[in-house]
């Protein structure tokens, strides 16, 4: 998972109050864990390719990108 | 040949276990400063952002003519390349396509886009479609990152999870 080939919705939540941090695919939970309740200070993301070698030259693509912050 | 998420966290991290539940995503948002960038050119349109509801407190749907034009920093460091994409897409009229170059054991290669909103927030939720293809069998490939704090990171790797392929390294 993700499946390859395909647009696949991924979503990653960290929720700071509770602990947790969900990972979906496509919808579905494909991991859930316990995190240090720390909230979010400022916080950042990237999108793209962070590529450690060796590799072979290597195409993805993304769209659609959303933040959603709750006080 | 399937693709794989992992998330490290620097902090905290604790047994991994699947759950069902709930996908609501209910309750207020934290709404981002200007200066901030939230307005992308794609809020302003009549793409995926503009349409979203509730809006997100930053979204960007490539659909602004100037890549990185909500973004912080658009990192192309040799070799890869961060382009939009008009023939493949969700939402019309483009999206971000990433293409890495040939690399080298233990060369780096770094082609991202990264976003900081100013403000706290006690939950947060990054979301993102994804087209990628088959992933390598060998060095390691980070889609998406998402920091809470300097200390406080996450992570999101493709690996390859063909055990045919795996072996082989």
């Amino acid at each position: 998972m993700p499946p390859a080939g395909t647009w696949t919705r991924i979503e990653v939540e960290v929720d700071a109050a509770a602990g947790l941090a969900t990972v979906r695919v496509g919808g579905v939970i494909a991991l859930r864990t316990g995190i240090a309740k720390a909230p979010a200070i400022d916080p950042t993301i990237r999108v793209g390719a962070l590529v450690t070698g060796p590799a072979s030259p290597y195409t993805l693509r993304f769209d659609d990108v959303t933040l959603d912050l709750f006080p | 040949m399937r693709l794989a998420v992992t998330c490290i966290f620097a902090l905290g991290c604790s047994a991994t276990h699947v759950a069902a539940v709930d996908d609501g995503d209910a309750g207020p948002r934290v709404r981002a400063t200007p200066e901030a960038g939230a307005d992308d050119g794609g809020d302003a349109g009549s793409g995926f952002c503009a349409k979203r509801s509730p809006r997100a407190t930053f979204c960007d749907d490539f659909e602004a003519a100037t890549l990185g034009a909500a973004w912080d920093l658009v990192q192309q460091s040799p070799p890869g390349l961060a382009a939009r994409d008009l023939a493949a897409f969700v939402s019309p009229p483009a999206s971000l396509t990433v293409t890495t170059k040939r690399l080298g054991p233990g060369d780096l290669g770094s082609i991202f886009l990264r976003k900081t909103v100013t403000g706290t927030a006690s939950r947060a939720v990054l979301g993102f479609d994804v087209y990628a293809d088959d992933p390598q069998p060998e060095g390691t490939l980070a889609i998406a990152t998402l920091d809470l704090s300097l200390d406080h990171l996450l992570t999101l790797y493709l690996l390859d999870d063909d055990p045919v392929s795996r072996a082989r390294r």
